[in-house]
């Protein structure tokens, strides 16, 4: 049988028996896992001990013939502790792990790790606006699913102007000029940012943010309802 | 500190202040309310009272904190004896100790020769701070009391004082992070209490207007928070 | 007479809220921690949960989702009674739904008159 160290994180955690727990957990080179943890529910405590949510831990685990694997030991490499003493980062932390957990296929790739691990860096800082880093978070999700909208032309193929306003198709997953729009360029550019930012940190820089971000971040939760399975 | 810096760390405190007051203002009038249907009402008044009294020490050592924030260049410090200010630190804070279950204990091993500081800014500070630890201390006690020492001890450059608990989670880091993120989202303080820890921000307001900086210090295997406080070169009070 | 669990971090506000429920008729367990009222279902299942969001520690957020991982208390009402205003609760709909969130009370705003009627509504038998 054999034993493998990796790093994870938990996507959620699952009581089994009279003292064990299952847990699902996304690693970058294992992709999803599911892991046994044997005895560790004889702690008196149960929000005590054990394996950490908002953490990325050092997982050993041994790989048998089941699909749930054995794990060994764990040693805590990076705990989100901040995320916990706000209440609305807490409740967004959960449904992040919840929403990677539905999403994510048993084999996915090294950068479903890295998305969920920025994400929790960056809520764990307090000071960028959660809705913010929602829409980076779903903007990415979308680009590694495949379904990058346009945001360099409009359906009929004009590139996208400061001057218009726009509304959004999503069968062609494009901009559509409309006078009275509810997206004009800023919202294209910070949707453009959303994009392309390889972490959320970077939208702390944009300048009257809370301006545009309530209606890109629908526009960008609308595209994932859509094509993502979550 | 700039003047545009000032007035939002202001804004920042009169905030957490407000939230700290609608705690007392919410246990009084509930309390009010049951008090009305209770046959001996008599312990919920004395509850009512003594929560009152405690809110409006708050509220006075905010504004003295104003007060002295304002005059900070011309604050006289005095020779001020620690044992004195901490026993009446602890009988001031006795009554809302008793409400929320919690002991306080004075840990003062020999004498001390007077420190320099403002008297009624430390009373303040202390009475800030023991507002705070009594809420975070009553809310995370397991089995029995909680136990809050109010403390002092010989440091390296002067004598520390300050307040003392069983607290896991205080460390300087966190409050230094506490110190950064002031007013902004929840505190990092949450993790000790739930309410919003105005209490810490009043007392660090107020002992640096006597030029004494809050940390998180340690005594006897207990963390708290405390300051250093230099000591006075004249002789002893007798 | 109905079995509560009461989470709530103020010792003077916890005494209150107990005695009231308990002027009600209900057994109330009252818990200060999160961790502590976890444990407390295994001794005894309660048949309604009020809690305080804003707790030392671990906070109530996360107390409703581990209380909600297991099944056997999956179908136990919330009340969430409570100093965060209900701004937040607008942000999350859906989610207190999946919580098994019943009841929303912004504390400086509910007497223990609305408490007592609002812990009624949620346990009097479905006819």
């Amino acid at each position: 049988m054999k034993q493998i160290v990796t790093t994870g994180i938990v996507l959620s955690r699952t009581d089994f028996g009279e003292a064990d727990r299952i847990l699902t957990i996304l690693t970058p080179d294992q992709g999803r896992i599911r892991v046994i943890a044997k005895g560790v529910r004889k702690i008196k405590s149960k929000l005590a001990g054990g394996i950490e949510l908002f953490s990325v831990s050092q997982i050993t685990f041994i790989q048998g013939k089941s699909e749930i694997y054995t794990l060994v030991s764990t040693r805590l490499e990076q705990h989100f502790g901040h995320i916990t003493t706000d209440i609305e980062r807490t409740m967004f932390g959960y449904e992040v792990l919840k929403r990677l957990n539905r999403s994510v296929e048993d084999n996915a790739e090294r950068e479903y790790f890295t998305l969920l691990s920025h994400t929790l860096i960056v809520l764990d800082q307090l000071d960028v606006p959660q809705p913010a880093i929602e829409l980076w978070l779903s903007a990415q999700l979308l680009k590694l699913a495949g379904h990058s909208p346009n945001l360099t032309t409009d359906n009929s193929g004009q590139k996208l102007s400061q001057e218009q306003t726009y509304g959004f198709d999503l069968d062609t997953m494009a901009f559509v000029v409309k006078p009275e729009g509810s997206y004009d360029a800023n919202h294209i550019k910070l949707i453009r940012l959303a994009f392309g930012l390889e972490s959320p940190l970077g939208l702390r820089q944009v300048k009257d943010i809370s301006k545009v971000l309530p209606a890109s971040l629908q526009l960008i939760k609308l595209m994932n309802s859509q094509f993502i399975h979550s | 500190m700039t003047n545009r810096r000032q007035h939002f760390a202001d804004e920042r405190l009169l905030q957490l202040l407000a939230e700290q007051i609608k705690l007392p203002l919410l246990q009084i009038a509930r309390q009010a309310e049951l008090a009305r249907t209770t046959e001996n009402p008599l312990e919920l008044l004395n509850t009512i009272e003594d929560t009152a009294d405690s809110s409006l020490k708050l509220l006075d050592s905010y504004l003295l904190s104003l007060r002295l924030a304002r005059a900070h260049a011309s604050i006289q410090l005095e020779p001020v004896s620690v044992a004195a200010v901490l026993n009446e630190t602890a009988a001031g804070l006795s009554h809302l100790a008793k409400q929320y279950d919690c002991k306080l204990e004075l840990h003062l091993s020999g004498r001390y020769e007077p420190i320099m500081a403002h008297r009624a800014g430390l009373e303040a500070a202390l009475n800030s701070l023991g507002y705070v630890f009594i809420e975070a201390q009553s809310a995370a006690a397991r089995d029995g009391r909680a136990v809050i020492k109010l403390a002092a001890h010989r440091g390296k450059t002067g004598i520390v004082a300050g307040m003392f608990a069983n607290m896991d989670g205080l460390s300087a880091d966190m409050f230094k992070r506490a110190r950064h993120l002031f007013g902004q989202a929840h505190q990092p303080l949450t993790q000790l209490t739930a309410g919003s820890g105005a209490g810490v921000f009043v007392a660090d307001s107020l002992l640096a207007s006597m030029s004494a900086r809050l940390r998180v210090a340690h005594h006897q295997k207990l963390s708290g928070l405390a300051a250093t406080f230099a000591t006075s070169s004249q002789l002893n009070l007798i | 007479m109905a079995v509560i669990l009461l989470l709530e971090p103020d010792t003077i506000l916890g005494r209150t809220y107990q005695a009231t429920l308990t002027k009600s008729g209900h057994k109330v367990s009252w818990f200060r921690s999160a961790g502590a009222a976890i444990s407390s279902v295994d001794e005894q299942l309660p048949q309604l949960v009020i809690v305080e969001l804003q707790l030392s520690t671990h906070n109530g957020v996360e107390f409703l989702y581990e209380f909600r991982r297991y099944q056997d208390l999956a179908a136990i009402p919330i009340l969430v009674l409570t100093n965060v205003p209900p701004l937040f609760k607008a942000f999350s709909v859906g989610i207190w739904e999946q919580l098994g969130v019943v009841a929303y009370h912004y504390k400086p705003l509910t007497k223990l008159t609305d408490l007592t009627r609002s812990v009624d509504r949620i346990l009097a038998p479905v006819t």
